[in-house]
C-alpha cells in the first residue's frame, strides 16, 4: 500500500527542504549583497523614522548593497544578539551598549576594524579608545551619552527656585514641589528596568564621590557608595518620586508637566520636545546636583560581527555611517548627542529646534564623566548590576538600610569578581 | 501470528513516525544536550565551548539560599495559581452548566483570557496595576478600601499575589472548560435522585458532583502544575521576577541565568532541577490518583 | 445535560460579575486606546472608551508594520496547526489502535515532553536550526511550535479515537477500503470537536508565543506580531495608547476564532477529559 509510506515520505521531504533550501536560495541571488543590521533605536519612535531614513539614504548611494534593519526591542536586545552571536550567526553590524561590549569582545563577536576601515582619516574623539581593546579597534562609538539634570523651567520659576546646585538644594526644592502637588523627580524603579536603574544609581553615587571598583575590586560598601545609595533612597520614601511608574511612564510624566526633575541621557530632550511640542522652550539642562562634579556616562558602540560573512560590504555601511554626511545625521537623530567623530557643527542640523543646546555643552563641560562599568569588572557588569539592583530594592522596598544592604552586595560582588 | 504481528508493528511505526522524528529532533537532541549542559561550565557567548565540572552547578545552586528562595516561590506559585484556577473554574463550571438564555455567548466570553496573547495581557495589567494612573488603585480607593498608590508590581509583598491574579485570569478558562465538560457527563439521574432524597444542594455538590469528576479534577490539577513550572513569558513580561526576587520562579531564575548573566551551565542545572520537580508531582498525582480511586471503589 | 437550579437570582449575578471580570482587561485596551495620552495621567481614570479618538489605532496600522506582523502570525500560526494535526493524527490513531512494541515508551516520551520548559531548550534548538538553515525562516518557528504542542494533541486526539467504536472500521475494511482512506474518511469525522479543539490549541500556541520568535527571527519583515508588539516598548518611550491598540488588533483574531470554536473546544475537550 502506498498510502502507508506517505508520512514517511513527507518527513523525508520535509528534511530535504529543510536541508537543502537555504544553499538553493542563495545560489538564487548572486549580488546584490545583503547585510544585516541590528539595533534597537528602530523600534523607536523619532528615533526609528530617522535611522531608517540613514539607512535608505545609504541604499541609495549603494545600490549593491541590501541592508536587511533588524528592529530587536531594547528590554531583549543583548539577550538576543549573544544567543545569535554565540552561535556564529548574528547580524553583520550591531550597536551594544559599553556595558555588554567588553563581554562581546571577549567571547569574539567583534571584527577589529583597522584593516576593514581607514581609520585614521574619520577624525575620531578621544571615547573611541574605549573599543580599543589589546590594541585593537573592536568598535566605533555610536553615541558617547551621558546623564545630566533634566528639568521643567516653568515648574522651578512656579515656585522661585533656582537649578539646584548641591544634595541640600535639591532637597529644598523637591519638597516645595511636592508641597505644590507636582512630582519633584522620577527613577527606574520596577524589576523590569535593572539596566536603567543602574545608570540612575550611579549618578548618585558619582554625585558622593564614590565609585563602583577599584582596579577591578569592586568597593560596594564604601562609605560614599552607601551615601549615594542612601540619598536616593531618601528622595523615594519622601514621595517626590511616582512610585512604580516605568522610565516610559515619568518621561511621558514630565512632558505632561507632572515630574519636575530627573537625571537622564541627553537623547531625552529631544525625546520630550517630541512628545510635547509646547515644552521644547521649557526643557532645562543642567549639571547634576552634586558637589563632586561627576556624572555618569553611557556610550554605545557599534561594529562589525567576527562572523560576517560580508565584511566587506558591512564596512562599507560602517564608513558611510563615519563620513561627515552620516554623522551630521546620526548627531541629529540622536538629539544631540556627541557622536564618534568630530563634528563641524557650524550648521547644526539642529538648529532652533532645539533650545536647550547650549546648556547641554555647558553641563558637559562642567562635569567629568565616569564610565558605569565598573574599573576593570567589565566582564561582570551585568552580574554586578544584578546584585546592585536587588540590593537597591531591599532599600527602597523592604526598609533595609543602605548600610546593611550595600554590605551584602559588596559580599555577593566579590564573589561574582573573584569567578 | 509473528508476521502478523510485525505487520501491526511497522503499520504503528509508520503512523509514530512523524512524531517521533519531529519530537526527536526539536525536543529529544536539545533536551540530552541541556542534560549535558548541565554538568558544564558553559557561556551563553561560546555555547559550543564547554568543559565539564561535574556536579558543581548543582552544589552551587543548593548552597545559595536565593535558590532556596526560588524553590519556595515556585511552589507557592504553583499552588496558587492551580488552586485558584481550579476553585475559579469549578465555579464558573457549575454557574455555566444549566440551560439559561445566553449561554453560548457566556461560554464565548470566558475563553477570552485564554484567547488573549501573553504580550497583551502583561501590557495592560502593568499598565492597570499602575501605582497612580492605573484604574484597579482608582476603583479601590473610590470604594474606600485602599488609600491610594498601591504598588501592585512593585511592593515585594504584593507582587506575588498580582501575579497570581493575572495568571488565574489566564487560565481559568480552561479549567472551567474542562470542568464544565467533566460536569455534563455527571448522569443527572444521580443528582435529581439524590435531591428527592431531600439532599440539599451543597451537599448534592460535594456527595455526588464532585466525586463524579474526580478524575478530571486530578488530571486537570497535574497538568496545570506541571504548566506553571513551566510558565514564563507572563511572569517575565510582568515583573521579571522581581522585586527582590519576589516573583523569581525557576524558570525565571533560569533565563536570568542563562540569557542575562550569560551562564548557560547554571541555566541549565536549573532547568534539570525544575524537570525533576515536575516528575515528583506526577509521582505525587499517581499515588493521590491510586488513593482516591481505592477509595471510590474503582481501584 | 443537567439542568441545575441554583437561584436564578444569584446565577446571573454571578455570571455577569464572572464575565465583567473575564473581559475587563480587554475593555480596558479598548479605553485606553482611544484615550489621548494628555488625559492618561489624570487623578481620574476615563472610564469608558471614546470612540471619537481613534487616532492610535490608525497610527498603530499605519506606522508601524503592524500588518505585516500580524500576517506572519498568521502564516506560522496555521502551517503550525496543520503540521500539529498532521503529526499527532497518525500518531494518535497508532497508539489508539495498535498494540505494538514501544508503545508505552513512546506514550511515556510524550509525557515526559510536559515536563521541561521552553526556555531551557531555547539555545540548543537554536543551535540545531542554525545548523539545518531553519533560522529567520517562518517555517523554522512551525516546526518548534508543533513540537510544543504534538503531545498534548495526540493524548486529545488519542483519547477520541479510542471512543470511536472499532467495529466501524472493521465494516469499512471488510469493504476492501484502504487503512489512510478508513483513517481520513470515517475515523476523523466522527471526532471532528477533537480536531477542532487541538486546532484551537494550536493556533493559539503559535499566535502567543514569542521567545522563539524573538531568538529566531532578526529579518523585519518575517516578525511576528507578538514580537513587534513587545517592540514598541522602546529604550526610551512607549507610546500606550498604541500598544493597546495594536494589542487589540493583536487579539482580535484569536477572539474571534475562540467565539466561533467554542462549542468545538467543548465538545473535544470532552472526549478528551472524561477518559481522564
Amino acid at each position: 500500500m502506498s498510502f502507508r509510506k506517505f508520512p514517511y515520505a513527507a518527513a523525508i521531504g520535509l528534511g530535504i527542504a529543510g536541508l537543502l533550501g537555504p544553499e538553493w536560495a542563495a545560489a538564487q541571488s548572486a549580488s546584490p549583497v545583503t547585510i544585516e543590521f541590528a539595533a534597537w533605536q528602530f523600534t523607536e519612535k523619532g528615533r526609528g523614522e530617522k535611522l531608517n531614513a540613514l539607512v535608505d539614504k545609504f541604499m541609495q548611494g549603494h545600490p549593491d548593497i541590501k541592508i536587511e534593519k533588524v528592529a530587536v526591542p531594547y528590554p531583549q536586545f543583548e539577550q538576543t544578539i549573544f544567543t545569535q552571536a554565540g552561535q556564529g550567526a548574528g547580524p553583520d553590524v550591531f550597536v551594544l551598549g559599553d556595558d555588554a561590549f567588553p563581554k562581546a569582545v571577549n567571547a569574539g563577536f567583534f571584527e577589529p576594524l583597522g584593516e576593514l576601515m581607514d581609520l585614521p582619516s574619520l577624525n575620531l574623539t578621544s571615547v573611541n579608545e574605549d573599543a580599543v581593546i589589546d590594541g585593537k579597534q573592536y568598535g566605533l562609538v555610536w553615541g558617547a551619552n551621558t546623564y545630566n539634570l533634566i528639568y521643567n523651567k516653568e515648574l522651578l520659576s512656579s515656585i522661585g527656585a533656582k537649578v539646584p546646585a548641591s544634595y541640600e538644594e535639591f532637597l529644598d526644592v523637591a519638597k516645595r514641589l511636592q508641597e505644590k502637588g507636582v512630582f519633584a523627580f522620577a527613577f527606574r524603579t520596577t524589576s523590569a528596568e535593572t539596566a536603567g536603574m543602574w545608570y540612575d544609581v550611579s549618578n548618585w553615587v558619582y554625585g558622593a564621590g564614590g565609585r563602583w571598583a577599584k582596579d577591578g575590586q569592586p568597593e560596594f560598601d564604601g562609605p560614599q557608595v552607601v551615601e549615594g545609595v542612601d540619598r536616593l533612597a531618601n528622595i523615594y520614601k519622601s514621595g517626590y518620586v511616582p512610585k512604580g511608574a516605568d522610565a516610559a511612564t515619568y518621561r511621558r510624566m514630565f512632558w505632561e508637566g507632572k515630574v519636575a526633575m530627573f537625571i537622564d541621557n541627553l537623547s531625552l530632550p529631544g525625546i520630550i520636545a517630541a512628545g510635547n511640542p509646547d515644552m521644547r522652550d521649557k526643557i532645562g539642562v543642567a549639571r547634576n546636583p552634586f558637589q563632586s562634579g561627576d556624572h555618569a556616562s553611557l556610550t554605545t558602540f557599534i561594529g562589525i560581527n567576527a562572523n560576517s560573512k560580508n565584511k566587506k560590504a558591512a564596512a562599507e555601511f560602517m564608513s558611510y555611517l563615519f563620513s561627515q554626511e552620516g554623522q551630521l545625521a546620526l548627531y541629529e537623530l540622536l538629539g544631540g548627542v556627541s557622536v564618534g567623530t568630530k563634528l563641524d557643527l557650524s550648521n547644526n542640523p539642529l538648529g532652533g529646534n532645539a533650545p536647550w543646546l547650549g546648556e547641554m555643552e555647558a553641563a558637559i563641560e562642567a562635569q567629568r564623566a565616569v564610565s558605569t562599568v565598573p574599573e576593570g569588572l567589565a566582564q561582570k557588569a551585568s552580574e554586578l548590576r544584578t546584585v546592585m539592583s536587588e540590593a537597591l530594592e531591599q532599600v527602597l522596598f523592604n526598609g533595609t538600610s543602605a548600610q546593611d544592604a550595600m554590605k551584602k552586595a559588596q559580599e555577593q560582588a566579590k564573589a561574582i569578581a573573584a569567578e | 501470528m509473528q508476521s502478523n504481528e510485525r505487520a501491526i508493528n511497522r503499520e504503528a511505526w509508520f503512523g509514530i513516525a512523524p512524531a517521533v522524528l519531529l519530537l526527536a529532533a526539536v525536543q529529544g537532541y536539545p533536551i540530552l544536550r541541556g542534560i549535558y549542559l548541565s554538568f558544564t561550565n558553559t557561556s551563553l557567548l561560546s555555547p559550543n565551548r564547554s568543559t565539564f565540572v561535574g556536579l558543581r552547578n548543582f552544589t552551587a545552586l543548593f548552597n545559595l539560599d536565593s535558590f532556596q528562595i526560588t524553590m519556595v516561590k515556585t511552589l507557592v506559585y504553583a499552588t496558587g495559581s492551580v488552586i485558584g484556577a481550579v476553585v475559579l473554574g469549578l465555579a464558573a463550571a457549575l454557574v455555566m452548566n444549566g440551560a439559561f438564555p445566553g449561554r453560548r455567548l457566556v461560554r464565548a466570553m470566558i475563553l477570552v483570557p485564554w484567547a488573549t496573547p501573553q504580550v497583551a495581557v502583561a501590557l495592560v495589567f502593568v499598565w492597570i496595576f499602575n501605582a497612580d494612573y492605573g484604574v484597579l488603585n482608582y476603583a479601590l480607593s473610590s470604594i474606600g478600601l485602599i488609600d491610594g498608590g498601591v504598588l501592585w508590581l512593585n511592593d515585594p509583598d504584593l507582587a506575588m499575589g498580582s501575579v497570581l491574579l493575572v495568571t488565574i485570569w489566564k487560565i481559568f478558562p480552561f479549567s472551567a472548560l474542562v470542568l464544565l465538560a467533566a460536569l455534563q457527563s455527571v448522569p443527572a439521574s444521580l443528582e435529581e435522585a439524590a435531591r428527592i432524597d431531600g439532599a440539599r444542594g451543597f451537599a448534592v455538590l460535594t456527595e455526588i458532583t464532585l466525586p463524579g469528576i474526580r478524575r478530571t479534577i486530578l488530571v486537570l490539577v497535574l497538568f496545570l502544575s506541571i504548566w506553571s513550572l513551566r510558565r514564563f513569558e507572563l511572569i517575565w513580561l510582568l515583573t521579571q521576577g522581581g522585586p527582590v526576587r519576589a516573583t523569581n520562579t525557576l524558570v525565571v531564575d533560569l533565563y536570568r541565568q542563562g540569557f542575562v548573566n550569560a551562564h548557560l551551565g547554571r541555566a541549565a542545572a536549573i532547568g534539570v532541577v525544575g524537570f525533576l520537580a515536575s516528575i515528583l508531582i506526577t509521582i505525587v498525582y499517581y499515588y493521590v490518583e491510586q488513593r482516591s480511586a481505592r477509595r471510590a471503589g474503582e481501584a | 445535560m443537567t439542568g441545575r437550579r441554583v437561584g436564578g437570582v444569584a446565577r446571573t449575578v454571578a455570571i455577569v460579575v464572572m464575565v465583567g471580570l473575564t473581559i475587563f482587561p480587554i475593555y480596558w485596551m479598548l479605553v485606553t486606546a482611544t484615550t489621548d495620552t494628555s488625559r492618561l495621567f489624570l487623578d481620574a481614570p476615563d472610564l469608558l472608551p471614546n470612540f471619537g479618538h481613534l487616532a492610535a489605532f490608525a497610527a498603530a496600522l499605519d506606522d508601524t508594520a503592524l500588518l505585516l506582523w500580524l500576517l506572519n502570525s498568521a502564516i506560522i500560526a496555521v502551517g503550525t496547526t496543520v503540521l500539529t494535526i498532521a503529526t499527532a493524527w497518525f500518531a494518535a490513531y497508532a497508539l489508539s489502535r495498535y498494540r505494538f512494541r514501544g508503545r508505552g515508551a513512546f506514550g511515556l516520551a510524550l509525557f515526559a515532553t510536559q515536563f521541561l520548559p521552553e526556555v531551557f531548550l531555547l539555545v540548543p534548538i537554536y543551535g540545531l536550526f542554525l545548523t539545518f538553515g531553519l533560522l529567520n525562516r517562518l517555517e523554522g518557528l512551525m516546526i518548534v511550535n508543533a513540537a510544543f504542542v504534538v503531545p498534548v494533541a495526540t493524548w486529545l486526539l488519542k483519547t477520541a479515537i479510542d471512543a470511536v467504536p472499532r467495529e466501524i472500521e472493521e465494516a469499512a475494511r471488510v469493504d476492501g477500503a484502504p487503512r489512510l482512506a478508513i483513517q481520513i474518511s470515517i475515523v476523523a469525522p466522527l471526532v471532528l470537536p477533537s480536531l477542532a479543539a487541538v486546532s484551537v490549541i494550536a493556533f493559539f500556541h503559535a499566535w502567543d508565543e514569542f521567545v522563539f520568535a524573538l531568538t529566531f527571527i532578526s529579518k523585519a519583515d518575517l516578525r511576528p506580531a507578538s514580537v513587534g508588539i513587545a517592540s514598541f516598548v522602546g529604550e526610551l518611550t512607549t507610546p500606550l495608547d498604541v500598544i493597546m491598540a495594536a494589542s487589540l488588533i493583536y487579539v482580535l483574531p484569536t477572539l474571534i476564532f475562540a467565539v466561533f470554536a467554542q462549542r468545538y473546544v467543548i465538545g473535544g475537550l470532552v472526549a478528551g477529559s472524561v477518559k481522564g
